[in-house]
């Protein structure tokens, strides 16, 4: 367990000194601080829609946090430990950190408009609809880095190839409502996160609903961890 | 000895290219092996695979129980971490606490004269000074195995004693060790055992070092210099090359320590003894 915790802190670590989190940090925001400039905001909106930036933003993330993993630093971690799925889990326990980081900060604004209470919003907004903003926007971040990540080095080294077939993926993820329609794309979609599963449910409404948050978040964990697996059951089976 | 490692019907392939071709071999734990052979042999890949980093392409490695593996690679990678604050990462993954790690760490640092530079980013440290991190990581516990890498690969002299004394320590207090190398004096300082590859086999090799020297002779009587010379050839028995106003001969350390007494009584001057 020690190893494990440890092991994610040196990640953490590592990609606060790369500098790795500041362009996606500008990126995020910029698009928070448009979100919520115009006067009246609606939490359901904003959400729904930084949500999918954030999705996008935290693809990038992972694809970056993938691509910058060097081999010998890899394979001297992963030597250390006995049990290898301590090496695994490390990993996944970083990555869960910089996306719970990355949806905290993306409900700074929110947060601190109603602490402030501000007029900000056109409806009251509740702690209860805060915490299911951050649920949201915490699966929408999980599905994104872990879906960045999948095409690690160890899973595909052509890293060209790898960038396309990750931004194909995260549009196809994003346009998901509109590609089930077709047959064809039909099916690649179900393989993919449902980020915009949250615009559907979520599009005309004005309030968040508990259930439905508790499902769309439950599926986007479930498509992160799912995601994080295949990744590592692959890099495993490679190994160096 | 117990044998911790088994190797069985091992190979691997690279494409097309095959490096290690069906070994079967165990270790036992406490072992001190080296590998030696040419550059692409085989040597780093055989590592790999005794440790788990790279899966063979047919055959299996087995451990007798799950071991923990502390590598120093040949070429030691720079993050964006100073030097102590990656000695520190390795070390409390190792599950040192921070006062026994930090003392650790300064210790070994000290002892490998890298002290000053611990505080400095390891993208900014020289070659030789980044491959002491890398020896220090793998020595801050004792792991099960220890895998080596070219060691000693642009270290200084001072630190190649501090590093041979080292790993001799845990030897003694029974690691076992793998080492890939090109230095006979290092194989014979700090292994038992050692194996050549050569065309993917693994095979058993005489670690014994067999140092030769060039040795440059003068001979200032010009008129019995030639049959002076064919009594030397005949004496030493190899190739007598001229070298500027004298000769040169190339002797094993057994033949200098032979020979050179006997030449220089006849007459012979020793103007060069070196090390090939």
């Amino acid at each position: 367990m020690v190893s494990i915790v440890e092991m994610a802190k040196y990640r953490l670590h590592i990609w606060k000194q790369g500098h790795l989190y500041v362009m996606p940090l500008v990126a995020l925001a910029l698009y928070d601080g448009f979100c919520y400039s115009i006067k009246p905001a609606q939490l359901v909106t904003c959400v729904v829609t930084l949500c999918i930036v954030l999705f996008l933003i935290m693809v990038w993330m992972g694809y970056m946090i993938a691509g910058r993993e060097d081999m010998v630093e890899e394979q001297l971690l992963y030597l250390r430990v006995a049990q290898k799925s301590c090496y695994y889990v490390g990993k996944s326990l970083f990555l869960l950190a910089v996306q719970v980081i990355f949806a905290a900060l993306a409900m700074a604004n929110p947060m601190m408009l109603y602490v402030m209470g501000t007029d900000m919003f056109s409806e009251s907004v509740t702690v209860g609809e805060l915490i299911q903003s951050f649920l949201l926007l915490w699966g929408s971040a999980g599905a994104g880095i872990a879906l960045g990540s999948l095409l690690s080095p160890q899973v595909m080294r052509d890293r060209k190839l790898s960038l396309l077939l990750t931004v194909f993926l995260a549009v196809v993820s994003v346009l998901g409502s509109v590609l089930k329609k077709y047959a064809v794309a039909g099916w690649i979609v179900w393989l993919l996160p449902p980020i915009s599963a949250v615009g559907k449910v979520y599009g005309n409404n004005s309030s968040f609903l508990p259930g439905r948050t508790a499902a769309l978040w439950g599926l986007l964990v479930l498509y992160s961890v799912a995601y994080v697996a295949v990744r590592d059951i692959i890099s495993h089976k490679r190994r160096f | 000895m117990q044998a911790v490692i088994h190797l069985q019907q091992v190979s691997k392939k690279y494409g097309e290219k095959q490096v290690l071709g069906d070994i079967t071999q165990s270790f036992a734990a406490g072992s001190a092996i080296a590998f030696v052979g040419h550059n692409g042999c085989g040597k780093s890949t055989l590592l790999k695979v005794l440790s788990g980093l790279v899966r063979p392409t047919r055959g299996t490695v087995q451990y007798d129980r799950a071991l923990i593996f502390h590598y120093v690679p040949e070429k030691f990678p720079a993050t964006y971490l100073t030097a102590e604050q990656y000695l520190m990462h390795m070390g409390m993954i190792d599950g040192l606490s921070q006062a026994r790690l930090s003392e650790e760490l300064w210790k070994l640092a000290e002892e490998f004269h890298m002290a000053e530079h611990l505080r400095s980013r390891m993208s900014t440290l020289s070659k030789g000074t980044l491959q002491k991190v890398g020896v220090i990581q793998a020595l801050l516990i004792m792991p099960d195995v220890l895998l080596l890498d070219e060691p000693l690969s642009g270290q200084d002299v001072d630190a190649q004693r501090v590093f041979v004394d080292k790993v001799n320590d845990l030897r003694g207090r029974g690691i076992t060790l793998f080492m890939s190398c090109h230095e006979p004096e290092l194989v014979a300082a700090i292994t038992e055992k050692a194996y050549t590859i050569e065309q993917g086999k693994l095979l058993p090799c005489d670690i014994a070092v067999t140092e030769t020297y060039r040795v440059l002779l003068c001979r200032e009587e010009e008129d019995a210099r030639q049959q002076a010379v064919a009594e030397l050839t005949k004496m030493v028995g190899g190739e007598i090359l001229p070298y500027g106003d004298g000769y040169q001969i190339y002797l094993t350390q057994a033949e200098c320590d032979r020979h050179l007494g006997r030449l220089l009584a006849q007459g012979w001057r020793l103007r060069g003894l070196y090390k090939v």
